[in-house]
């Protein structure tokens, strides 16, 4: 899937995968966004989750104040999305889910 | 060298690997090698020509001369193959096709001191000949003398392909310790004495007092097969003499055209002194000094591939399994302490109804008589969660009603309500024995994620949904506490927050 899929939707403000190490892939970020800081970061939680939780598979969901952060754990690498917080999620996520 | 070899065993460098060692006198590591080498290369003319000096070093003439007449077309205007040549002849007796040979090394370098010495040593010969190598072979002697050269230097040229390309400077012939009676014949070009070695026994002396100094010609671009061509020179003391450094070959390093910078010449040893031990000029030479560093590199770096071969590899550090961490405020700790131990209390007696005791977060006491109303306002009935509150006494009872809407929905498994430390405060899920190590791992994650976040400067986290294949885990913030809930995966999370705001807003007014 390609990342436009995701970041043409409304609010969104970027999406990207990134290895388990946090080194970006691919990302499209809006101006003001360190694609690089979300991506260390979703690496990092979902590395968490996955050895907290011992689990191969998942998708972790932040709310924040602002905004809502997706990720999603694949074998290879971590897909995230960061959007705000009036986006909407449902469509985020369903996009999400579908993602490869 | 050795390591270069090993990683690449067609590299030419084992004509220099042999080269040091002839030098060090290890003669039949030197020919292994190039047996080796030469069975990988068979067209390097270079080596075949150290082979021959192997094995005229260790006396085995025919095979020597065997192997340097076979490569003579193609090396006839090399300076050391010739040199080997005269030296094998004239071992063999056969002086004219010495001096021959000696003649084509004045030929090619007319300062060949070697070629010039031994021509001379020809000329004073008489006619008749030995028949025979062994009658060549000197009687020993009580007064042998074996002329020590001054400075004896090692030059290895790497040349490329044709060995005629290969400009021979002033090399000269590394005298094969031949042994002459009687015989003094100091430098007259030189105007100094050489020094002289007095020897009692007269067999050929191994080349084994070598100059380590290597010229390396590296090869053109074009050319992809360099050869190393090693050649035994004596050094001139003249400010001219070009002195170049041994460096270790390797066809990766090679830069085209590159000569190393090369090091000064040491010094030259002491040529008036008289009568040394041939281990006292080994010891005091420069050259032996050099062969000893390469005998070290060598040492070292067999003991570093030996190593790398055995060793084993460190053990990877164990990674620390990672635990829950649960500190806990001693203030929380005990506010929560004297919670529980209240619900514990309250619900261990049979409970009696106490209608008009409104929500206070302190146990009622029965035994208080009931302050007379003073307005009506006061005795109405209290609502239905303060009045099931005050019928057990806990705050946590205020809980059930919405909690119990919450977990009466299919999609919801389980909840539970533990502090940011990971501790737990309710649980809702009674059947589910993993609770509170679930608590705790989730307080980690949430704890991550809330680090995480602050770093990012987005804020608080509000929420968790954490989707694993089989149950969906919902984390919401309510105040210093969190709810989880368990649902299915098909669980509608709008739904569950819906249901699940009424009690967050109950756990922030209880816990705060």
């Amino acid at each position: 899937m390609k990342l436009t899929e995701i970041t043409k939707i409304p609010k969104v403000l970027g999406a990207g995968t990134v290895t388990y190490d946090g080194f970006i892939i691919d990302s499209q970020f809006t101006a003001g966004y360190d694609a690089a800081k979300f991506g260390a970061m979703a690496a990092r939680i979902v590395g968490q989750v996955k050895k907290t939780l011992r689990i191969d598979e998942g998708a972790v969901i932040l709310y924040t104040s602002s905004v809502v952060f997706f990720a999603r754990a694949k074998p290879e690498h971590v897909f995230f999305t960061i959007c705000a917080k009036d986006a909407n999620l449902g469509l985020i996520k369903i996009k999400m889910d579908k993602a490869k | 060298m050795a390591d270069e070899l090993s990683i690449d065993s067609k590299a030419l460098i084992f004509a220099t690997l042999a080269d040091v060692y002839l030098s060090s006198g290890m003669l039949d590591e030197a020919i292994s090698i190039l047996k080796d080498g030469l069975a990988r290369n068979p067209n390097y003319t270079l080596a075949k020509i150290i082979l021959g000096r192997a094995y005229y070093m260790k006396g085995e003439t025919d095979e020597a001369l065997k192997l340097l007449e076979a490569i003579y077309p193609e090396a006839k205007d090399s300076e050391n193959e010739n040199l080997f040549l005269g030296h094998c002849y004239k071992r063999l007796a056969d002086f004219d096709k010495a001096r021959k040979h000696y003649e084509a090394v004045l030929r090619i370098n007319p300062d060949n001191k070697d070629a010039k010495k031994e021509i001379t040593t020809l000329g004073v010969m008489p006619a008749q000949v030995p028949e025979t190598a062994a009658e060549v072979k000197p009687e020993p002697k009580a007064e042998a003398v074996y002329e020590a050269p001054s400075e004896i230097e090692v030059k290895s040229i790497v040349d490329i392909k044709g060995m005629d390309q290969a400009v021979p400077i002033k090399e000269v012939v590394l005298p094969e310790g031949d042994i002459t009676a009687d015989k003094e014949t100091p430098e007259p070009d030189m105007g100094i004495q050489e020094p002289i070695l007095k020897i009692t026994v007269p067999p050929p002396i191994p080349e084994t007092i070598v100059k380590g100094e290597v010229e390396i010609v590296l090869p053109t671009k074009e050319e992809t097969e360099p050869e190393v061509h090693v050649s035994w020179v004596e050094t001139k003391n003249e400010a001219e003499a070009i002195q170049k450094v041994d460096v270790p070959v390797s066809g990766a390093e090679a830069k085209p055209e590159a000569e190393v910078p090369v090091k000064e010449t040491e010094t030259a040893p002491p040529v008036r002194e008289e009568e040394k031990t041939m281990e006292t000029l080994i010891a005091e030479s420069s050259v032996s000094e050099e062969v000893k560093r390469r005998i070290e590199a060598l040492a070292a770096a067999n003991a570093r591939a030996a190593a790398i071969e055995q060793g084993i590899e460190p053990e990877p550090v164990a990674e620390a399994k990672q635990k829950a961490d649960v500190p806990v405020s001693g203030a929380e700790t005990k506010d929560l302490a004297a919670e529980l131990k209240a619900e514990v209390e309250k619900e261990e007696p049979p409970k009696k109804k106490e209608p008009k005791l409104p929500f206070s977060g302190t146990k009622a006491k029965p035994e208080e008589a009931a302050p007379p109303p003073i307005f009506e306002e006061e005795m109405k009935t209290p609502e239905p969660a303060e009045a099931q509150t005050a019928a057990t006494g806990t705050p946590f009872d205020r809980l059930n009603v919405p909690m119990e809407k919450l977990l009466s929905m299919k999609t919801v498994n389980a909840a539970f309500i533990s502090s940011r430390d990971g501790l737990l405060i309710k649980n809702y899920a009674e059947h589910r024995e993993d609770i509170e190590e679930i608590s705790a791992l989730i307080a980690s994650i949430f704890n991550e994620a809330l680090e995480s976040f602050k770093f990012l400067n987005e804020g608080p986290i509000e929420k968790i949904i954490i989707e694993k294949s089989r149950e969906t885990i919902c984390v919401i913030t309510a105040g210093e506490s969190l709810l989880c809930v368990f649902t299915k995966p098909e669980a509608k999370p709008g739904l569950i927050f819906v249901y699940a705001r009424k009690i967050i807003d109950e756990i922030r007014e209880v816990l705060g």
